[in-house]
C-alpha cells in the first residue's frame, strides 16, 4: 500500500523501480558529500566576506582596524552571521530564488528533491513536508536531550547548598543555555515539526504551500542551533543573562551573548518562515468540503447553514 | 477542520505578529553591543527597561506559541481515544481566537516589580486573570469529551493527555495566583517561578510533545512503538516532573532565590529531594529515546488507521505515500464523529477510478502541483 504512489510514478514515468526504493529521486553519496562541501565552502566565503566588510567599514570610518572593544567583537559577530548565510547559498537552499532574483531562468520542478529514497535524504535540502517533518522532529529531540543534558547538571550543583559540580558564572551559562535551548529549539520549533508532517495530511493537501520555504525554515533553524551551541566555545563563555537576556546585564556581557541575539533571529526567522506556511497552507489547501467552522454556509441552497 | 489544524492556524497568526518584537529587541541590544547605540543605556539617555516591554511583549504571546499547538494535539489525541465527539467544538476554536487576542495585552505580567508605570499592574492583572476563560474553556471542554467516554487508559498518548490536563491545570493555577500583584510581589525571582513556568511548559507542552509523538508515531514511521516501555516514560515522567517541580512551589514561597548556583542550607534537604527526581525524570526519557529508535527501526509494521481516528491522515497508508494522496479526499462530515453510526469525515475522490478506467493515465505525482 505504501508503495503503491512510488511505483505507479515510477511506472508511468518508465523508470525502474526496486520495491521501496524508487529510483529517480532521491540524493547519492556522491551529491551528498558535494552539497555539504559547497555549504561549507560557502559558509568560510561568507565569513570571509563579513570579515572583510568590517575591517573596510573601520578603515572608512577611521577607527582602529583590527582592535576589538570590551564586548563589541564586529571582527566575529559580522562573520557569524554572513557565514550562515553562506551556508545556505552554497547549500543550495536558496538557489531557486537567487537564479530567479539574478534574471537566470529557474529550472522546473523535477520533484527529484522531494520525498526520501534513502537515509541521505534527511540530510539534504529536502522540499516534501514528510521528510521536513521529521527532520524537524529528530533536530529538535537532539536539542531536547543536550537541554536536557544541561537540566542534569543544574540539579548536580544545586543538589546540595554550596558550589560543587560548576562555579557560579558557569551555571549561570548552564541555566540560560537551558532554556534557550528548550524554548527556542526544542518547544516552539518541534510543533512546528509536528505539523509540518501531520497538517497537510490532515488537511487532503499533497505538500505545504511552499515546499522550499519550508525547507528553509528547517535549515535555518538549524544554523539557529549551531550557533547558540557554538557559544560555549568562545572565550568568555556562553550567553548568561537567562534566556530573556535583560538589556543592562545583556549589552555588556561577554562575547557569548551576541551568539544569543543572532541565534534568536535565526530562530525566529524560522518561526516567521513556518507560520506563513502553515497560514497560507491552512487557508488555500483544505479539501473540497472542509470548512473553519464545520458549516457548509455557502454550498447550498439550505438555510440555516448545516453544521456537524 | 480538526483542532490541530486550528490550533497551528492560530498559533501562526501569533508567531506573525509576536516574533519581530523579539528579532527587533535583540537587534537593539546587538547595535548596542556593536556599533555603540543607546537604546538600553541609562547613562546615554536609554530606556533600560523598555527592553523588558519590548522582550515581554513577544513573550507572553510566546508561550501561547508553545502551548496551542498542545492543546491541538490533546483535542486530536483524547477525542480519538475516548471515542466521543469532541465537547464543543466551536467554543473550542473560538477559545483559541481569544486566547491569541488576550495574550497581547498582558504582556507587563512579567514585570510588576521591574519600575515600570504603576498604574499598568492593576489592568495588567485583569486581562492575566481574564485569559484563564478560554483556557478553563479548554479544559473543561477535554474532560467534557473524557466523560462517559471510553478512555483507552492503555494508549501512551492518551496517558501523555490526561498527565497533561492534570498538570497543567496545578501550572494554570500558579498562574493565576501569579497574575495577582501582591503575590506576584511576594515571590518575584524565586522557585515558585521556575515551578510554574516547568509546570505550564514541561508538564504542560512536553507532555503535548510526548502525547503527539506517541499519537503520530505509526503514521510517521510505519513501525508501531512499544506500548509497554511507553507506558513505564509515561509513569516515571509524571513521578519525576511532579517530584520535581511541585517542591519548588514552597521552597519558592519560603524565599529561594531562582538562577543561583548557592542557596541557604535550610532548603537544603528539599533540593536534594527535587535533584534525586530530577535524575529520575532525565533517565526516563532514555527509556522514550530507546523505544522511539528501536521501534523506528524493529518495531511491527503499523497498519494505516491504528487508533481508529476520523482525520484524513490516517486514510491513507502508514507512512503515506510519496505525494500523499493518489485520490483527493472530500470532506464530508466532522473530524470528531465517533460513536455517531455511520458517520465518515471524508471520502476518497473520483481521479483514481478515472485513471482506473483508463481515460487519463495519471501519475500521481504530476496531476498534483505543489
Amino acid at each position: 500500500m505504501a508503495d503503491t504512489a512510488l511505483q505507479r510514478s515510477a511506472r508511468t514515468a518508465g523508470r525502474a523501480t526496486t520495491d521501496s526504493q524508487a529510483r529517480g529521486f532521491g540524493v547519492s553519496g556522491d551529491e551528498l558529500f558535494r552539497k555539504w562541501l559547497h555549504g561549507l565552502l560557502g559558509a568560510l566565503t561568507g565569513a570571509a566576506l563579513g570579515f572583510c566588510l568590517v575591517i573596510v567599514l573601520r578603515a572608512v570610518s577611521g577607527l582602529p582596524v583590527f582592535q576589538t572593544e570590551q564586548t563589541g567583537y564586529p571582527h566575529v559577530v559580522v562573520p557569524v552571521i554572513t557565514g550562515a548565510f553562506g551556508f545556505l547559498v552554497g547549500f543550495g537552499a536558496i538557489t531557486y530564488w537567487l537564479r530567479w532574483a539574478l534574471g537566470m531562468p529557474t529550472e522546473p520542478e523535477s520533484h527529484a528533491d522531494h520525498g526520501a529514497a534513502s537515509w541521505r535524504d534527511y540530510f539534504t535540502f529536502n522540499t516534501d513536508h514528510k521528510v521536513i517533518g521529521i527532520q524537524y522532529i529528530v533536530t529538535t529531540f537532539c536539542f531536547f536531550f543536550i537541554g536536557g543534558l544541561l537540566a542534569m547538571l543544574i540539579r548536580a550543583e544545586l543538589a546540595q547548598p554550596g558550589t560543587q559540580v560548576v562555579d557560579a558564572a558557569g551555571y549561570n551559562s548552564i541555566f540560560s543555555a537551558h532554556a534557550a535551548i528548550m524554548i527556542f529549539l526544542f518547544v516552539i520549533p518541534v510543533f512546528a515539526g509536528i505539523a509540518n508532517y501531520v497538517l497537510p495530511l490532515m488537511l487532503g493537501a499533497p505538500d505545504m504551500a511552499f515546499p522550499r520555504l519550508n525547507a528553509l525554515s528547517f535549515w535555518l533553524l538549524v544554523l539557529a542551533g549551531v550557533i547558540f551551541l557554538s557559544s560555549f566555545l568562545v572565550p568568555g563563555g556562553a550567553f548568561d543573562a537567562g534566556w530573556t537576556g535583560y538589556a543592562p546585564l545583556s549589552t555588556g556581557a561577554p562575547l557569548g551573548q551576541s551568539f544569543f541575539n543572532i541565534g534568536v533571529q535565526f530562530a525566529g526567522f524560522s518561526s516567521i518562515l513556518a507560520a506563513l506556511n502553515f497560514l497560507v497552507t491552512i487557508i488555500t489547501m483544505r479539501a473540497p468540503g472542509m470548512t473553519f467552522w464545520g458549516c457548509r454556509c455557502w454550498s447550498g441552497p439550505i438555510w440555516p447553514p448545516r453544521c456537524w | 477542520m480538526p483542532l490541530l489544524v486550528w490550533a497551528n492556524l492560530a498559533t501562526s497568526l501569533l508567531v506573525i505578529a509576536a516574533t519581530p518584537f523579539i528579532a527587533g529587541v535583540q537587534f537593539m541590544v546587538l547595535f548596542d553591543r556593536l556599533l555603540h547605540t543607546n537604546f538600553f543605556q541609562f547613562a546615554a539617555g536609554g530606556d533600560v527597561v523598555s527592553y523588558q516591554h519590548i522582550f515581554w511583549f513577544y513573550s507572553h504571546p510566546a508561550v501561547y506559541i508553545m502551548i496551542i499547538p498542545g492543546f491541538g494535539i490533546i483535542s486530536e489525541v483524547i477525542s480519538t481515544h475516548s471515542r466521543k465527539p469532541i465537547f464543543g467544538y466551536r467554543l473550542m476554536s473560538l477559545s483559541l481566537i481569544a486566547i491569541i487576542v488576550l495574550s497581547y495585552s498582558v504582556w507587563a505580567h512579567h514585570m510588576f516589580v521591574a519600575g515600570m508605570f504603576s498604574w499598568l499592574r492593576v489592568p495588567m492583572m485583569l486581562t492575566s486573570v481574564l485569559i484563564a476563560v478560554p483556557t478553563g474553556i479548554k479544559i473543561f471542554s477535554w474532560l467534557g469529551t473524557l466523560y462517559f467516554g471510553k478512555v483507552h487508559l492503555r494508549a501512551t498518548s492518551m496517558l501523555f493527555a490526561l498527565g497533561f490536563i492534570a498538570s497543567f491545570i496545578v501550572g494554570g493555577i500558579s498562574g493565576v495566583m501569579l497574575a495577582m500583584v501582591p503575590i506576584d510581589i511576594h515571590v518575584t525571582d524565586t522557585y515558585f517561578i521556575v515551578a510554574h513556568i516547568h509546570f505550564v511548559l514541561f508538564a504542560g507542552s512536553v507532555f503535548t510533545i510526548f502525547a503527539g509523538t506517541y499519537y503520530w508515531f505509526p503514521k510517521i514511521t510505519g513501525r508501531m512503538y512499544d506500548e509497554r516501555l511507553g507506558r513505564i516514560h509515561f509513569w516515571l515522567t509524571l513521578v519525576g516532573t511532579w517530584g520535581t517541580f511541585l517542591p519548588m512551589h514552597w521552597i519558592g514561597m519560603d524565599g529561594m532565590p531562582r538562577r543561583v548556583a548557592d542557596y541557604a542550607t535550610q532548603f537544603g534537604e528539599w533540593n536534594l529531594l527535587i535533584s534525586c527526581f530530577g535524575f529520575l525524570l532525565g533517565a526516563a526519557q532514555l527509556i522514550f529515546l530507546y523505544n522511539m529508535v528501536v521501534s523506528w527501526r524493529f518495531g511491527p509494521k503499523a497498519p494505516a488507521n491504528p487508533w481508529r481516528a476520523n482525520s484524513i491522515e490516517w486514510q491513507v497508508s502508514s507512512p503515506p505515500p510519496r505525494f500523499n494522496f493518489d485520490r483527493i479526499p472530500r470532506v464530508v462530515g466532522g473530524p470528531y464523529e465517533y460513536g455517531v453510526p455511520g458517520a465518515v469525515h471524508a471520502v476518497m475522490g473520483e481521479s483514481e477510478r478515472v485513471s482506473a478506467a483508463g481515460a487519463v493515465a495519471v501519475p500521481a505525482g504530476e496531476s498534483l502541483k505543489q
